[in-house]
């Protein structure tokens, strides 16, 4: 960490700047209210009047400058005349890190988010690393019913300042949408709707129902979804939708909704009857946004999601999938914006939107569910519901601070990758003929919001174009656990069933000296702060770590002689903080073309050490972050030489003359 | 008969709409809860014994000052509940014929109100489901139905029937604004229109179905004509949305906003027209 102190503190007897800010824009915000249009900009004593932040997540720098390249994208290359500029990431490169570094302008050190996942280490098990709406508030038992008297507490796992929030309280009008990492929304006056890492109704990060009636499926559940087998009896289907659990009842029980799906074949059409709903779709059609109500206590409580459902075909089965019930967002059941009132008037002026965080849906495409075109088609729906909510922002935009981010090219890198890896397991010529084109059409859309941005942005404007992190192949994954199995630094309770168990079933806690959960992280089994902890803290701790690192930068994948990890890296050497305490004993840096398998992840451990990934998941970043910088783009000339992730924060509350906490660490990038 | 009350009725709601169809759906609102008012204080003027209400509702008021007073005493509280119980039951008595001859203009209103506020038109480009319901035992052969559209809305599907013959589905979209299209089902006994209201610039009225039986069904639907009673059609239903009424970003429900503007209205307005109610 490096604080720095507040240079724009004024000397005794003055109007600090922020004084002076506040006081403009109230005196701003009393004209604004008799008809003059927004002026606080020009009081606000910071260079500019407004920064518009377009924030893209995954977007590559040498995908874009190909793209620059051949014209796709007009609208960066006029921000790019110097070429694109490599905006460093976070350690590890992982969105919700990175974007909490955007937010904070800090390291995971002062925002405490290390990972997608982290470990309960009361519970030794795999937990969201990024926070929960909260429960367990105080209830009145009334017959089958658990009544609330008191609301739970939502925990916030991000800490630290929050930008929109420091530009919303110096008077100046700040809006995020699709905040990252901010579910459930710290209190703030700004508006904000939650972006990545908010859930679906289930509390989940999306789970998808796929309806067959092939005689070839059974009943499953993959991971992200569920697979349900439907009889079709005199041409209809009886269905259920799986609703959340009712958190009102003492057993919990789930709250599903029937529904039926009438099929006339001949025409390859379904008629789909859901509550008061119904609608036609023809094989291969997706429906618009379908609202649901599920009734918690009949006529008194309920809540209400939305899901589209697409018709994948009628014959010679059906096929039927639904997409995660979305949180509402005209009635959400959890919080998901600030103030509450905000994501109502975005459904009154656009219309309904995916609240999920993640909204393409990558584990339908994973469990064969969709095909790669069902993918694309519904990941081009995500992308123009982004781009419209996005262009509505922009086109009432009058200066302060807009973000609005986009999840497309990250998601559809993960899984298009293969199309342009000739290296990948799964690459084939004709894989890169049909869908090649994919993703730099993705690119060419997402410069038409740059163009809107652009248009709107006068001389005092700023506009960026942030991405968090770029992409490389993924061909083979690595079973960390696994791997400290076999290395004698976990013991299980039965070593035929490593296949198997997860979750750290298997593990036997008093005999396990290290673990990985997580996708970058690697923890010490440690005594006193572990439930079942065995290693002493100080030189025992040192010295387990210390061999751990050594053996990890040693290792080779026999298979193709390359080193599996680039980095391994001691918290205390790269992060610094009121958090750090609570950091992962090692941060790992994944070699290009190596990640953590996806059975180690949640504390599987999986006999085979490395091996293909065959997963269309082909492309990622959770690697080590030398190879992964982002982009930045800038209507203004960065004079910064390696800007990083943690320097925008800084930059736009100086250009909007707010002050910089001391504690956030990056440096204007205006400056030399 | 019902046609005439209903083309009566939608051509009155419909002059006195047309200055607020290009503004905001509370000026309606607004209008129509001050003409409800001053309807129901001029029921209560002429038609009731305002002597004998002021009394009654004096009666009612005292009880409720009673309890206030004596709240300590559990046992007279509850004696005095069952008063005022019975001070309130006079009091509706002496409104019940002012309310009897509010009641059915009230309702008939409400009817004509909601082609304007119940539903919101279709967007440009949402789908819509064109839904027909023919008498029991009479299902159609499909191949003699044929649904036609005005120009800028597409039929999309072909006919889906239901496996009991009783129904016939299509699905349209709407390209363009359009308040005046309409979808046409042909047979080959009949031809029946049904309007469309495709992202009007203004205000509307709206039907969403057009029906051939019961009386109080076309009393709701008064901006089309009833199908006629030689039909098989029983009704043609457009799958409209409801239409949010928002205060500020949250929701209302129209007959809400109407019923609580008209009670504000009248308390309002119980002075001037030296009106006790």
């Amino acid at each position: 960490m490096n604080p720095k102190p507040d240079s724009r503190q004024s000397s005794a007897g003055r109007l600090t700047r922020r004084e002076f800010v506040q006081a403009a824009a109230g005196v701003a915000g009393a004209m604004s209210t008799l008809g003059f249009p927004y002026i606080g900009r020009a009081a606000a004593g910071g260079g500019v009047n407004g920064v518009i932040v377009l924030a893209v997540d995954g977007m590559d720098p040498t995908l874009l400058a190909d793209c620059i390249r051949t014209g796709l994208t007009p609208n960066c290359k006029r921000l790019a005349t110097r070429g694109v500029t490599r905006l460093g990431t976070s350690d590890p490169p992982q969105s919700p890190v990175a974007w909490s570094n955007f937010i904070s302008g800090g390291n995971p050190g002062i925002h405490g988010i290390f990972d997608f996942i982290s470990m309960n280490k009361d519970a030794m098990a795999p937990q969201a690393a990024t926070g929960s709406a909260g429960g367990g508030g105080v209830t009145l038992p009334v017959g089958p019913y658990a009544l609330p008297l008191s609301g739970g507490k939502p925990d916030f796992a991000r800490q630290g300042p929050t930008l929109w929030d420091l530009i919303d309280r110096a008077g100046i009008p700040s809006t995020a949408f699709r905040a990252p990492v901010n579910f459930p929304p710290t209190p703030s006056g700004a508006n904000t709707v939650s972006g990545i890492t908010t859930p679906d109704i289930h509390g989940n990060y999306g789970e998808f129902s796929f309806y067959t009636e092939s005689p070839d499926e059974k009943d499953r559940l993959p991971p992200g979804g569920r697979i349900v087998r439907v009889p079709v009896l005199d041409g209809t289907a009886e269905c259920e939708l799986r609703g959340p659990t009712n958190s009102l009842r003492r057993d919990q029980a789930g709250v599903d909704l029937p529904f039926k799906v009438e099929l006339n074949r001949d025409r390859s059409m379904a008629r789909i009857r859901i509550q008061d709903t119904e609608f036609l779709l023809r094989s291969a059609e997706w429906s618009d946004w379908v609202e649901l109500e599920f009734s918690l206590i009949p006529h008194m409580a309920s809540v209400t999601g939305i899901c589209r459902f697409f018709l994948k075909q009628t014959e010679p089965y059906l096929e039927l999938y639904v997409s995660p019930v979305n949180i509402h967002p005209g009635n959400p059941a959890m919080p998901i914006s600030t103030p509450d009132d905000y994501c109502r008037e975005l459904v009154r002026d656009v219309g309904l939107f995916y609240t999920q965080g993640m909204p393409e849906d990558t584990m339908a495409l994973s469990a064969d569910v969709f095909s790669d075109d069902d993918f694309r088609e519904q990941a081009t729906m995500v992308l123009e519901e982004q781009m419209r909510f996005t262009r509505h922002e922009i086109d009432r935009f009058q200066g302060g601070f807009l973000y609005s981010y986009f999840s497309t090219l990250d998601l559809n890198s993960h899984m298009f990758w293969r199309t342009l890896d000739e290296q990948h397991p799964l690459y084939t010529k004709e894989l890169a003929r049909q869908h090649g084109d994919f993703l730099p059409s993705l690119y060419a859309r997402i410069d038409d919001a740059v163009g809107w941005a652009l248009e709107r942005a006068d001389d005092r404007t700023l506009v960026f174009v942030v991405s968090d992190h770029g992409f490389v192949p993924f061909r083979r994954q690595f079973n960390l656990n696994g791997w400290l199995m076999d290395n004698g630094y976990a013991e299980p309770f039965d070593r035929h069933d490593r296949e198997t168990a997860t979750f750290f079933e298997n593990t036997k806690w008093q005999r396990t000296k290290a673990y990985g959960v997580g996708i970058n992280t690697l923890n010490i089994n440690v005594k006193g702060r572990e439930r079942d902890g065995i290693i002493s803290a100080g030189a025992d701790f040192d010295a387990v770590r210390e061999s751990l690192i050594r053996k990890l930068l040693d290792y080779v994948d026999e298979e193709t002689g390359e080193n599996v990890f680039k980095n391994v890296h001691r918290p205390e050497d790269i992060y610094a903080g009121p958090c750090v305490e609570s950091a992962p004993d090692l941060i790992l840096g994944y070699n290009e073309n190596y990640r953590a398998s996806w059975d180690t992840v949640l504390g599987g451990y999986p006999r085979e050490t490395v091996l293909d990934n065959l997963d269309p998941w082909s492309g990622d970043h959770c690697m080590d972050s030398s190879f992964l910088s982002g982009v930045l783009l800038c209507n203004r000339r960065i004079l910064r030489n390696a800007p990083r992730m943690v320097d925008l924060a800084p930059t736009i509350l100086s250009e909007l003359g707010v002050s910089v906490p001391g504690i956030m660490e990056g440096k204007s990038l205006f400056a030399g | 008969m019902i046609e005439r009350v209903n083309q009566a009725g939608f051509q009155l709601t419909s002059w006195i709409m047309a200055p607020f169809e290009k503004t905001s759906p509370w000026v309606g609102i607004f209008v129509f809860s001050l003409l409800t008012a001053v309807a129901a204080l001029l029921a209560y003027k002429f038609c009731s014994n305002q002597r004998v209400l002021k009394r009654r509702k004096g009666a009612a008021v005292g009880r409720l000052l009673e309890i206030r007073l004596y709240q300590d005493d559990l046992l007279g509280i509850f004696g005095t509940l069952g008063r005022l119980g019975g001070a309130t039951s006079l009091y509706l008595f002496e409104s019940f014929k002012p309310v009897a001859i509010l009641l059915i203009p009230v309702l008939l209103l409400l009817f004509q109100l909601s082609c304007w506020y119940q539903f919101r038109p279709f967007d440009v480009q949402e789908g819509a489901l064109v839904k027909v319901e023919f008498e029991d035992g009479k299902a159609i052969d499909p191949a003699e139905l044929r649904l036609e559209s005005s120009a800028g809305i597409s039929i999309e599907t072909d006919l889906f029937q239901s496996r009991d013959g009783r129904e016939a589905l299509w699905r349209i979209r709407g390209h363009a604004p359009d308040p005046e299209g309409w979808v046409e089902l042909a047979s080959r006994e009949e031809i029946l229109r049904k309007s469309v209201s495709v992202a009007p610039a203004e205000l509307t009225p709206i039907s969403q179905r057009r029906l051939r039986d019961s009386l109080f069904g076309r009393l709701m639907y008064p901006k089309e004509r009833g199908i006629p009673k030689t039909s098989t059609v029983q009704s043609i239903k457009l799958s409209y949305a409801n239409a949010p009424l928002y205060m500020g970003s949250r929701e209302i429900n129209w007959i809400v906003a109407l019923f609580i503007l008209s009670i504000a209205f009248g308390l309002l307005l119980q002075k001037p027209f030296r009106v006790e109610f």
